[in-house]
């Protein structure tokens, strides 16, 4: 079967609005630095975690690992600086990406919760809980943050 | 589990010193500063040190603790937030001179997670925190 060119380019083009930010519209996220840089940063705390009196419980459990995997993966935007994922003392993981005075950052509670903030000039402007499968809740925060 | 009472015997004007992992610095405004997970335990009881019945220096020395940076906090200012400190020598690092001077910090009445980051976030902001 004979495609022409232009015939492939309108299906396989996606056209953005300029000033836009580049969402893709499926999460292939492989090439994108700040995925790689996120699974990367999950995998250490995994593996140092550690007991440290008098600092805090650095461990994070398995399930909590999983879970920020789910976190990074739901998420469809390429285009994002890499995040600051740091251990909570307890069993906790915060996921925290930066972007001029805006910021947004997951908190994994080890009991299996999930919240989100936004901050704005170092202040929270909006929090709560989220479901991690739910469709764009992790994403939506973060197209606040891009959105300028 | 959250601190269960607010001991006396700790100042209004004592400083804590709170030892940081890596991940726990930020820069903000040009300023060096903890960021909010350094406060936020998952079971309210962030591990602190009183200034004076530690020294900085033994801090430094321990072996878990070489080559971290350390917050010192002003007492004042985790009480403006609603934390309290308990003593709490049975959690000590071992080989500490003086185990009685450990002690967590902590919201006593377990927030939810958004008003513990919104305390944990005013502290931290403070320009009166010292990163060492």
């Amino acid at each position: 079967m004979f495609i022409s060119n232009s015939s492939l380019d309108a299906a396989t083009m996606t056209s953005w609005p300029i000033s836009a930010p580049q969402i893709t519209t499926t999460a292939n996220l492989n090439g994108s630095p700040w995925f790689y840089s996120a699974l990367t940063q999950v995998r250490d705390i995994e593996r140092s975690g550690e007991l440290i009196p008098g600092l805090g419980d650095l461990r994070i459990a398995e399930q909590t690992a999983m879970r920020a995997r789910m976190v990074l993966s739901s998420i469809e935007i390429e285009n994002l600086p890499s995040p600051v994922i740091s251990p909570v003392s307890g069993g906790g993981l915060s996921i925290t990406w930066s972007l001029g005075l805006k910021e947004v950052k997951f908190f994994l509670d080890p009991a299996g919760e999930t919240w989100f903030f936004k901050v704005e000039d170092d202040e929270v402007s909006d929090d709560g809980a989220i479901e991690v499968l739910v469709p764009n809740r992790v994403t939506d925060p973060l197209k606040w943050m891009l959105d300028s | 589990m959250p601190p269960t009472k607010d001991d006396p015997s700790v100042g209004a004007g004592d400083t804590v010193l709170r030892v940081l992992h890596s991940k726990w610095v930020t820069m903000k405004g040009g300023r060096e500063r903890p960021t909010t997970d350094s406060l936020m335990d998952s079971n309210y009881e962030n591990s602190c040190f009183i200034e004076g019945e530690i020294s900085l220096e033994e801090l430094k020395a321990l072996p878990m603790f070489d080559g971290r940076k350390i917050a010192r906090i002003p007492v004042r200012l985790l009480r403006a937030e609603g934390f309290w400190l308990e003593r709490r020598p049975e959690e000590a690092p071992q080989n500490c001179s003086n185990p009685i001077a450990h002690l967590v910090c902590g919201p006593p009445d377990a927030p939810m997670r958004g008003i513990y980051e919104a305390k944990a976030r005013r502290i931290v902001k403070s320009v009166e925190i010292e990163i060492i």
